[in-house]
């Protein structure tokens, strides 16, 4: 047996209980603090607040629709005709796509109420939908 | 006779190997796949969107709550607050500004909070929406 190899030093062999510890902390850390969601961008065409004469020759072209807190949808023009957010097809011959639309909201709506319409607005191929005033519950008394 | 084996240290730690690869895949995965969220001063759930617009991060988002509660950049203020603290910020960062609105907010508490940033200069306001099952 060679010299060299009798003093050759003992490998401490390292224990991986330590390691393991270690890890399975850095694992919970990552675990509650990671968020997988995917967000997604909406655009909101809000009212513009310029000039006044801009503001008229807006609203007298747009068309207005109201939408109420349970997903119903009128337009001004046509308050006979009423339709669903799920579904938009009797308003869609009624609906100028040429002419900008103004989504008058009812004032108990919820955001997610809005949301839903806006999709479904680009859905059908209206992209020029513009967020105007809420309106009250009742809206005689707009 | 034969006696009952004595397991060496050395063999408790190879039987620890195939769970120490585990552990080690789900923390590379987490690390990751996942993104570090901060915490904020006021709670939202946002509304969820079929559309397919991937979100663009501003630099400002202004975050309301279902009970139209304000927080920006972790600190809850009022809606005076907010004003005051958009007239601190440069019209550069304030020409786009994100909403995270809670899903169940009125549409009249969000309508405020869009006016006030309205008044103040901010041009471009995109609402935050988390991706719907639907698509």
């Amino acid at each position: 047996m060679s010299a060299a190899r009798l003093y050759q030093p003992r490998r401490r062999k390292l224990s991986l209980t330590a390691l393991i510890d270690v890890v399975f902390i850095l694992l919970m850390f990552f675990m509650l603090t990671s968020s997988f969601d995917q967000w997604r961008a909406v655009d909101l065409q809000t009212e513009p607040k310029s000039s006044a004469t801009n503001q008229k020759n807006l609203q007298q072209d747009a068309q207005y629709l109201y939408l109420s807190a349970t997903g119903d949808l009128q337009l001004r023009e046509a308050e006979a005709v009423k339709a669903s957010i799920t579904s938009l097809t009797p308003l869609l011959n009624l609906i100028d796509g040429k002419r900008p639309l103004i989504l008058l909201p009812e004032e108990t709506a919820r955001v997610q109420l809005l949301v839903m319409a806006l999709d479904e607005f680009k859905n059908a191929g209206l992209s020029r939908v513009t967020l105007g005033e809420v309106v009250p519950a009742s809206r005689d008394a707009y | 006779m034969k006696l009952l084996a004595v397991k060496s240290r050395s063999a408790t730690d190879d039987n620890m190997i195939p769970l120490i690869n585990i552990v080690f895949l789900l923390l590379i995965f987490f690390m990751i796949a996942g993104k570090i969220s901060s915490s904020e001063a006021v709670y939202v759930e946002p509304p969820l969107s079929s559309r397919d617009t991937p979100l663009i991060e501003k630099p400002l988002v202004v975050l309301v709550d279902e009970n139209g509660e304000i927080s920006i950049g972790g600190e809850a203020i009022d809606i005076d607050g907010l004003e005051q603290r958009l007239k601190t910020i440069t019209q550069e960062e304030k020409s786009d500004v994100s909403v995270k609105a809670d899903k169940n907010l009125s549409v009249k508490k969000l309508q405020i909070v869009l006016h006030k940033l309205q008044a103040q200069g901010v041009a471009n306001i995109t609402l935050y929406a988390k991706v719907s099952g639907r698509n």
